[in-house]
């Protein structure tokens, strides 16, 4: 017994150490993108990028957008990407191979025709079954593959981009107009660029007319309304901060402008679950090891708006499959870990997410184990139940609430009061309901590491 | 002390402090909407009294927003008689002046960016000391690319003769700037720069740098860009192909040669002719993309060889050259057929036949 005391006792402090370390790091993030916010308010750089918008000086851009029994959404999506203020692009949808009227709904609605387009076979994909193009809209095209998830679908969207910049998109996603341009700045002012990113908000509950998202609201429903303060302490209190400090490894998927020249050299995106965290990590590995100078850049203003899982079991679903997709990419870097030729990434980025991340639920869960076995035994203070409570409660919801004041100070995307007394109040209960149930599933999903079920998720129509 | 008193202590630290931040947040916010809705308000109104010849606002903020509203003025669009009263405003006024000052005794980067802009904005050939020294001294500050940046347009703001250009190249062939700046934004300052050069001094410019400068490619090729922005002469487009000839066989600058005579409306034909057959794709695409609109029916028919290429983008160029010049299939598969290529031609009918049943929908 005295062994198992001890070595819960043991446990006990590396819970603690975990606490502590992860609120330290979001608070410090969180002081990271507030410093930045301010820098960025400042900042009047956007004439000057305004006025070399309207010159010849900036670098067409190709949209990756792949979809997957997407027939609620898609033709919203499109809308959304047809009304983009940009100068040049091209639309590439990527029906891949959809098991619903997906590719018969846009073929028909815009009036499609069959094309031949050339492609490269610089990446392996499955096979193309026709190239749909528009006659109103003449960079509108629609391409019909044999299925092979996501990253195959980017794959062959990558192969058949006409330009030098690959923007991916999910399907279900609208983009803010100006999108396209507040992403590519970065990419102009800086030429190492290889990678940018935006904040993700969430459409579940906002109005949206014709094909526009016109007023922003937090959705009725708590599952939905948990995941949009959890979209914004993820956001604003981390990506910011990491890209800060050269150390941002994952843009997600639902909006990332990548240099396609790169994506090629690397192999293009591999078929894993977190492809997208794995592509920007492999593409980052190639140029530590290849000694090129990079950068890779997050805009920290909501570019793209996304559904969320609207009920729970698709929720957990969702969960379980991002935190399989970090086991598995992190076992395939696992080299670059505690690996300075990485830099901050090899030093800092990766252990983070090995240990708060990856290790994160378990330790959580073998934590409250020892509270539970302390307390049986009696030997738990009230001290001690004081620092886990005000580290694991009091704590998230100062991070929680200041996590939706950045957001109110950045972008101002809920106006209406009445969502903004939501989520404070949902600020203060995150942490004893929602929070709890999605380390559970995680915990989980770490015993389900080879399952490469991608897990259907119910879309309601935009 | 044992560790959990350590802890409980540091944890107290923390949730104190994380109070503090919420309240600087609150705050934050509370000053950032006032500043934003005073800002928005104000701009419109400064404008006009601008315009009536107002006195200069003393108190810091409006000074910052004014100075804002006038270089919105000064970059928009505006005749030249408007331009002269906002220069004369400018020294009347001493506004420069107090811009400087306010950039010099700024202490925080952000603020100094701000400034910078604001000068830039104003476009003063006074300020070039200031642009100067942002290029040449600027090493231990975070924003370096936006410092760089906003003393380039600052510069290329103010060119006027060969010498402004001249150090502007230099500037962005250093090595710490082309390490960020993109061709882009180098395209972009080149373009400002043009606006108020003569065509002798491009003419001497052209000579003087591009012929000897082969490291900087990427550089040169950026200004060959910017050219088209404004009226090229014959005199120099001859001078660019001069000099494209006269330097090392260099696809980026072919491309940026062809591309910028074609954009700028030269005489392009003898390149298209030289370089539609190259071994390097990149330069047969280009030459076939630009033959579909300057190439006359004549010429159309080098092409056709060209179907079968192995570029699947020169391909379609050309079929779209065809279909531009009404040509039918009949009038190209004796010439397919006379190079006995079967395969190209089942492809050619293929493409033409679609294309024309495309445009007749």
């Amino acid at each position: 017994m005295e062994i198992a005391l001890a070595f819960f006792q043991q446990i006990q402090y590396i819970y603690l150490f975990y606490l502590i370390i992860t609120n330290l790091s979001t608070t410090a993030m969180t002081w990271i993108t507030l410093k930045q916010m301010i820098l960025n308010y400042f900042y009047a750089n956007d004439l000057i990028l305004h006025k070399l918008s309207q010159t010849d000086a900036y670098k067409p851009i190709s949209i990756l957008a792949p979809a997957f029994n997407e027939e609620m959404t898609i033709i919203s999506s499109v809308y959304s990407l047809l009304k983009l203020d940009f100068k040049e692009y091209e639309i590439l949808i990527i029906n891949d191979g959809s098991s619903d009227d997906t590719l018969k709904r846009v073929v028909e609605h815009f009036n499609l025709y069959k094309a031949h387009i050339p492609g490269r076979m610089v990446l392996e994909h499955q096979p193309i079954r026709a190239v749909y193009r528009s006659h109103e809209y003449k960079h509108l095209m629609v391409v019909d593959k044999v299925n092979g998830r996501k990253s195959d679908a980017l794959n062959a969207g990558i192969n058949i981009a006409t330009y030098p910049l690959v923007c991916c998109v999910d399907a279900d996603t609208i983009l803010e107009k100006d999108a396209i341009l507040q992403g590519l700045k970065q990419f102009l002012i800086d030429r190492r660029m290889i990678a940018v990113g935006g904040a993700i908000g969430i459409t579940n509950g906002s109005v949206i007319e014709n094909h526009e998202l016109v007023e922003k609201r937090v959705p009725k429903p708590l599952v939905e309304a948990f995941q949009v303060l959890e979209y914004l302490r993820g956001f604003f209190a981390g990506r910011v901060g990491w890209q800060k400090y050269d150390g941002l490894i994952l843009i997600s998927g639902a909006f990332g402008i990548f240099s396609k020249d790169l994506i090629q050299k690397v192999g293009g995106y591999r078929h894993t679950i977190g492809e997208d965290f794995d592509l920007l990590i492999r593409m980052r590995k190639h140029c530590f090891d290849n000694g090129i100078e990079h950068s890779v850049g997050f805009v920290a203003e909501t570019l793209c708006w996304t559904q969320c899982p609207s009920d729970y079991g698709s929720l957990l679903k969702q969960r379980n499959r991002w935190h399989r997709g970090l086991l598995e990419v992190l076992i395939y870097h696992k080299d670059m870990l505690f690996n300075p030729k990485y830099k901050f990434i090899g030093m800092v980025t990766m252990p983070y997410f090995l240990f708060i991340e990856a290790l994160g639920p378990a330790i959580t869960f073998l934590g409250v184990i020892s509270i539970i076995i302390f307390y049986i035994h009696g030997i738990l203070t009230a001290s001690t139940l004081m620092i886990f409570f005000l580290l694991e409660f009091a704590w998230g919801i100062m991070l929680n609430i200041t996590a939706l004041y950045l957001e109110i100070f950045t972008k101002h995307s809920y106006t209406r009061p009445i969502d903004f007394i939501k989520l404070f109040a949902l600020g203060l209960i995150e942490p004893f309901f929602y929070k709890p149930l999605l380390k559970a599933e995680l915990f989980m999903a770490s015993f389900d590491f080879n399952n490469a079920n991608w897990g259907e998720i119910k879309r309601k129509a935009l | 002390m044992e560790l959990l008193d350590i802890v409980w202590i540091a944890t107290q630290i923390f949730f104190v402090l994380s109070i503090f931040l919420l309240i600087v947040l609150v705050i934050a916010r509370v000053a950032s909407s006032y500043r934003v809705s005073f800002i928005s308000e104000s701009l419109k109104e400064y404008q006009l009294g601008i315009k009536r010849g107002i006195e200069v606002p003393k108190g810091h903020k409006d000074f910052m927003t004014f100075s804002y509203a006038l270089g919105m003025m000064l970059v928009g669009n505006m005749n030249s008689e408007d331009r002269v009263y906002l220069n004369n405003y400018i020294t009347k006024h001493k506004i420069l002046d107090r811009l400087t000052i306010n950039y010099h005794n700024a202490y925080m980067e952000p603020q100094k960016i701000y400034y910078l802009l604001l000068i830039s904005l104003m476009r003063r050939e006074e300020s070039k000391d200031i642009y100067r020294g942002v290029l040449e001294n600027i090493k231990k500050v975070k924003q370096k690319i936006e410092f760089k940046i906003l003393a380039l347009y600052g510069l290329a703001s103010v060119c006027y003769k060969l010498e402004d250009m001249l150090e502007i190249y230099d500037y962005l062939t250093r090595m710490d700037s082309k390490k960020f700046i993109s061709q882009k934004m180098s395209q972009f300052f080149f373009t400002l720069a043009l606006r108020n050069i003569n065509l002798e001094e491009i003419m001497k410019f052209i000579r003087h740098k591009g012929s000897k400068d082969v490291e900087n490619m990427m550089v040169f090729c950026a200004f060959l860009y910017a050219l088209p922005s404004i009226d090229m002469n014959e005199k120099l487009v001859d001078a660019i192909k001069y000099l494209q000839q006269s330097m090392p066989d260099d696809t980026m600058l072919l491309v940026a040669t062809i591309r910028s005579i074609y954009q700028g409306g030269g005489d392009i034909h003898d390149l298209i002719l030289k370089y539609h057959d190259d071994s390097r794709d990149v330069l047969r695409i280009v030459c076939s993309k630009i033959a579909i609109d300057v190439m006359p029916l004549s010429y159309i028919y080098l092409f056709v060889p060209y179907l079968c290429d192995k570029n699947n983008y020169v391909k379609e160029n050309i079929i779209e050259a065809f279909i531009k010049h009404n040509l039918k299939a009949e009038d190209i598969i004796p010439i397919l057929d006379e190079r006995k290529s079967n395969f190209c031609r089942i492809k050619f009918m293929y493409e033409m036949n679609k294309i024309q049943k495309i445009k007749g929908s």
